[in-house]
């Protein structure tokens, strides 16, 4: 059975980017469109591994790992923050916020797909 | 030089230049007319005019600005979002179709072909055996025109023994006429040995004409036996290149259609990795979108800055604080681009790898 990917951007060209990538190596992908709307969407369903960009309205990437850590359904579900931040500051947010890997935009779909593989078996 | 560059050159050229400019032309008198010494006269009603066109500006110039920057932005995203969204369905497209020409249907045509190969050999084996049962047959046929022959010889052979014996019985008959009364008995075995000869002679041919009769009926057995196997060889020799010729035929079309699938699934590839190179510049809108937000930000709390300076009227001007409004666009920046737009040099704990954690 295919592993389940939440994608969470307020930008729907990089979700759809991240899609194709994903969905083209035998994933199924969800959207969310920020923090909040992700939330959401994790009830109901089990979700893999998340991917998250930072900066987004309603509520930022940080917060929204933060919350998803505080839910015992996926306090041990990797997440991947995909963000223009490079700041070595904000990286250590995320990690402490409890993030697996920083992946900086603009990416190519290989390797965001090589990050994805070496936290969840395919 | 960045578009907030550009913006914050046009509205600081626009209010220090115009402020300037009008302060010189309206409210300082020409130099040459200015007493040494002396202070230039300002004009108080002609500076409040001054001051609430920039209030003016402000509070209708930069919002529009905003709100032009930012339905800009959001346009972009909806369109650039479709765009992605279409050659999402393109990549499904693609995918799908090789998958397909990599299926086990697209794989088996090679064994399809493989088999009716084999099935359709076994066809001609099975005519050639039957062809090769047939020539037993005509083999057969053939060695039994032999016995035929022997047949014939045996018939005249016993035709000549009853003319022999007939002669001989004559002779009987004419030694017993010669010996008169006492060669009577004799006589009468004499003449059945003849009719005896008769018999057998005619027993004889009539087994001549039998045999010749066989013999006929198997010559046209053979004629069409060898007939029919003449044209079975020649129906398996037909049967044999008919079926290479198929075979050969059906072989250029899987070969064909291989090539096709081939070239087909090459090209899919191509275009697939053309449209994955696409999709990663797409995400410029994104870093585009976020510039566009920062400077759409600053834009909107202009006319916040000048109200605070105007807040005490033009006797209490304060200057522009645009040190601190730098600072606070620059506290929005997200990208390494958007402080290098700003000539700071690259920061060397920034990177554009993969962090694992």
């Amino acid at each position: 059975m295919a592993k389940t990917i939440l994608i969470v951007d307020d930008s729907a060209s990089v979700r759809q980017v991240v899609k194709i990538a994903l969905t083209g190596a035998g994933y199924d992908v969800i959207e969310g469109v920020d923090g909040k709307d992700a939330l959401s969407k994790l009830t109901g369903q089990k979700v893999h591994l998340i991917i998250s960009d930072v900066n987004m309205p309603n509520m930022d990437g940080i917060t929204f790992v933060k919350e998803v850590k505080q839910l015992a359904a996926y306090k041990f579900t990797p997440v991947i923050m995909l963000t223009t931040e490079s700041q070595e500051g904000k990286k250590q947010e995320g990690q402490a916020a409890g993030a697996k890997a920083w992946v900086v935009k603009p990416f190519q779909p290989a390797q965001m797909l090589a990050a994805v593989s070496k936290l969840i078996l395919p | 030089m960045t578009l907030y560059d550009i913006l914050v050159l046009v509205l600081t050229g626009l209010i220090c230049g115009g402020f300037g400019f009008w302060l010189g032309g309206k409210a300082s008198p020409a130099p040459v007319q200015t007493p040494i010494n002396s202070e230039p006269t300002i004009d108080a009603n002609a500076v409040k005019q001054y001051v609430k066109s920039i209030d003016d500006f402000s509070r209708l110039i930069t919002p529009a600005w905003a709100a032009h920057i930012e339905n800009s932005r959001q346009e972009m995203e909806r369109a650039i979002g479709e765009l992605a969204q279409r050659f999402a369905g393109i990549t499904v497209s693609l995918n799908a179709t090789l998958n397909a020409s990599g299926s086990p249907l697209g794989n088996a045509n090679g064994e399809i072909f493989l088999t009716s190969n084999q099935r359709l050999r076994q066809v001609v084996g099975s005519l050639e055996a039957s062809l090769q049962e047939n020539l037993i047959v005509l083999e057969r046929i053939r060695s039994l025109t032999g016995f035929v022959d022997e047949l014939k010889t045996m018939a005249r052979e016993v035709a000549r023994i009853a003319d022999q014996t007939n002669l001989i019985a004559l002779n009987a008959a004419i030694e017993a006429a010669r010996a008169g009364d006492a060669g009577r008995g004799f006589a009468v075995v004499a003449d059945e040995v003849r009719k005896l000869s008769k018999l057998s002679g005619e027993t004889g041919k009539l087994i001549g004409s039998k045999v010749e009769q066989i013999n006929l009926a198997m010559h046209s057995t053979l004629v069409a036996v060898e007939k029919s196997t003449e044209a079975e060889t020649l129906a398996v020799s037909s049967s044999n290149h008919n079926i290479q010729t198929v075979l050969e035929n059906l072989q250029s079309v899987f070969d064909g259609l291989q090539h096709y699938s081939s070239d087909l699934s090459r090209s899919a590839q191509a275009i697939k990795h053309q449209i994955d190179e696409s999709l990663v510049h797409f995400q410029f809108q994104d870093r585009i979108g976020q510039v566009l937000m920062h400077v759409g930000e600053s834009i909107d709390k202009f006319p916040h800055h000048i109200s605070s300076i105007h807040a005490e009227g033009v006797e209490a001007l304060q200057p522009l604080d645009n040190a601190a409004m730098l600072e606070a666009l620059k506290s929005t920046y997200t990208m390494e681009t958007e402080h290098l737009a700003h000539g700071e040099s690259p920061s060397s704990s920034q990177s554009d790898e993969i962090t694992f954690f």
